[in-house]
């Protein structure tokens, strides 16, 4: 390692080597995540990726073709399509596909296969995002950004029992603190992205917006009817979405520039407030829960008494 | 989640942070040779946070740059094709175009996904595909008006409202509306034929959008917003789009009696 005098702020923020405990718990549970999304991706496989489904390889590139889209397919790659190419179009390759899937995101979790295992993860769930196409979402990417910040970490445990704890610390490295970094970075763009659209829409400035988001849901247990039933209800919900990103994201990032940690912790509580509200009343559930473990990489690592 | 109990220590040992013992359920306890000094091995205090920087793990130089370089990228990346969403400036459609090749394969690319929660626009009520069976009516009966009348029969998602399985569904309908809205009805039957073609007992086949609590009164019916009729022949199968009614012009009068209204 180099041992330059010249680093600056932004060298300490970006590279000062840390423990890579917290990352590898958030890190496992982002496989908990994904684990979830393949197995909840399996239930339905069969609809819509085999012979002749609306989702077939045959299927996607005659509508890429009937639109004239094929250039904008150039950059969609997964090794799904070359294995459907190479094997024909059978819904056991995706099943196999997912299967590998689970498995990774349990070898990431107990730490075994080394830097490597995290990458294939990231990569083959990026694979899998591109094949499915339409019907990717927000979760997709958000995951995907995640997985792919968490892959820079070195490899580790996610969880210890207390007995094998400082046995089992893994040391010290840079690539800890750049993988948390990258992570909290991306999850604020992401979460400033989502703020400033949300506010580019009437209903989050009329207090319609938390009806709007239960409304998407057909048949939603947790419809309007339930929970934002009176018109107090459903406004305080919406102003509280449309207020709670930025301030958590902004207190979150006090820690940062020498606030309490108290305070960052705060941000981190409205930030976990703002996810169970945006689970439980939109049913975003796996969004929700990838967004609220990145929040975690926000908080700056105290590492001196 | 468990904490830790204070142990009596005074050492200077890491103090655990919260976030981590949340996640990791258990403090974060350094190894005495793995301890950072409070001075640096340079006596330069580190960061504002009691954090203080070890100069001897840093990465060489130019990896820093290097990776300096590939952060600025990769947010600039992030933020650009988050952003392009909707109406997009010819500067940022340019950007987003030359910024595919790293994007896409790497799935950070939105392709139009939006990222905020929700617009309340009619676009993002739910949908429902329904068809219609020959059983269920002539077929003169169904060619000559495909309205709600008939024995119409949704085609559920197989998954709990709210969950991936749902989702998926919810997004390839949605799909389907969004071509509709933005004039390219033609390619719905790309996404919908695959369905058609394993029943031959479908006759006709309808998206219907359903009202919510946003709706105006006037929507306050489901509304169909694409209707098609099947047709067969012995080696394909093509959908015919039945275009909505149009409105028509009467007297007052004449409706009102024709609906069997008085006026008493």
């Amino acid at each position: 390692m180099n041992n330059s005098v010249n680093e600056t702020a932004w060298d300490r923020f970006w590279f000062a080597s840390e423990c890579p405990q917290s990352v590898c718990s958030i890190r496992g549970v982002f496989c908990v995540i994904t684990a979830i999304y393949f197995a909840s991706s399996m239930a339905d496989v069969g609809q819509w990726y085999g012979q002749g489904d609306a989702f077939s390889q045959q299927n996607v590139a005659s509508f890429f073709a009937t639109a004239d889209l094929q250039h904008e397919t150039r950059w969609i790659w997964s090794p799904l399509f070359v294995l459907e190419s190479l094997l024909g179009n059978h819904t056991w390759i995706h099943f196999a596909y997912l299967l590998v899937g689970i498995g990774l995101c349990v070898s990431v979790i107990v730490g075994k296969g080394g830097r490597i295992v995290p990458w294939l993860l990231w990569a083959l769930f990026a694979g899998w995002a591109n094949r499915i196409l339409f019907l990717a979402g927000t979760v997709e990417i958000l995951l995907s950004l995640c997985l792919f910040a968490c892959a820079i970490a070195p490899p580790g445990k996610a969880w210890f029992r207390r007995a094998e704890l400082v046995d089992s610390l893994p040391s010290r490295h840079w690539t800890a603190a750049f993988s948390k970094r990258l992570l909290g970075l991306q999850l604020t763009v992401f979460g400033i992205v989502t703020w400033m659209t949300m506010l580019s829409h009437d209903v989050w400035w009329n207090g319609l917006g938390s009806i709007a988001l239960s409304s998407q849901i057909d048949g939603s247990k947790f419809g309007p009817a339930s929970i934002l039933g009176t018109t107090i209800a459903h406004e305080m919900v919406t102003h509280f979405l449309a207020l709670a990103l930025p301030i958590g994201l902004g207190l979150a990032w006090t820690g940062w520039f020498g606030a309490s940690n108290r305070i960052a912790k705060v941000g981190l509580g409205v930030l976990l407030c703002w996810c169970l509200v945006v689970a439980v009343i939109g049913a975003h559930w796996l969004y929700a829960a990838t967004f609220a473990t990145a929040c975690f990489a926000l908080l700056p690592t105290r590492r001196t008494a | 989640m468990s904490r830790r109990k204070k142990s009596p220590k005074k050492n200077s040992g890491p103090v655990p942070d919260l976030a981590q013992t949340d996640l990791s359920s258990d403090s974060l306890r350094q190894k005495p040779s793995q301890e950072i000094s409070k001075q640096g091995s340079d006596g330069r205090q580190g960061t504002e946070n009691g954090e203080r920087c070890s100069t001897e793990n840093f990465p060489p130089l130019s990896i820093r740059r290097l990776l300096s370089i590939f952060v600025l990228f990769h947010l600039v990346a992030v933020a650009v094709s988050m952003t392009a969403v909707g109406a997009s400036s010819q500067t940022q459609a340019w950007l987003n175009g030359v910024l595919q090749p790293y994007t896409m394969p790497t799935h950070f690319r939105t392709q139009g996904e939006r990222v905020y929660l929700a617009s309340g626009e009619a676009i993002e009520n739910p949908h429902q595909l329904q068809v219609l069976y020959v059983s269920d009516a002539t077929k003169d009966d169904a060619i000559g008006s495909l309205d709600a009348s008939l024995a119409w029969e949704v085609m559920p998602s197989q998954g709990i409202p709210g969950l991936a399985v749902d989702d998926r569904y919810a997004r390839w309908i949605s799909t389907m509306v969004t071509l509709i809205d933005s004039g390219s009805p033609s390619l719905i039957a790309e996404l919908l034929l695959p369905i058609i073609r394993s029943d031959d007992s479908i006759l006709a086949v309808r998206i219907v959008r359903l009202p919510t609590q946003l709706s105006l009164v006037t929507d306050a019916e489901p509304d169909p917003v694409y209707v098609a009729a099947v047709a067969r022949s012995s080696d394909s199968v093509s959908l015919v789009r039945i275009d909505e009614l149009r409105l028509r012009t009467m007297s007052r009068d004449e409706g009102w009696e024709a609906e069997g209204g008085s006026d008493e």
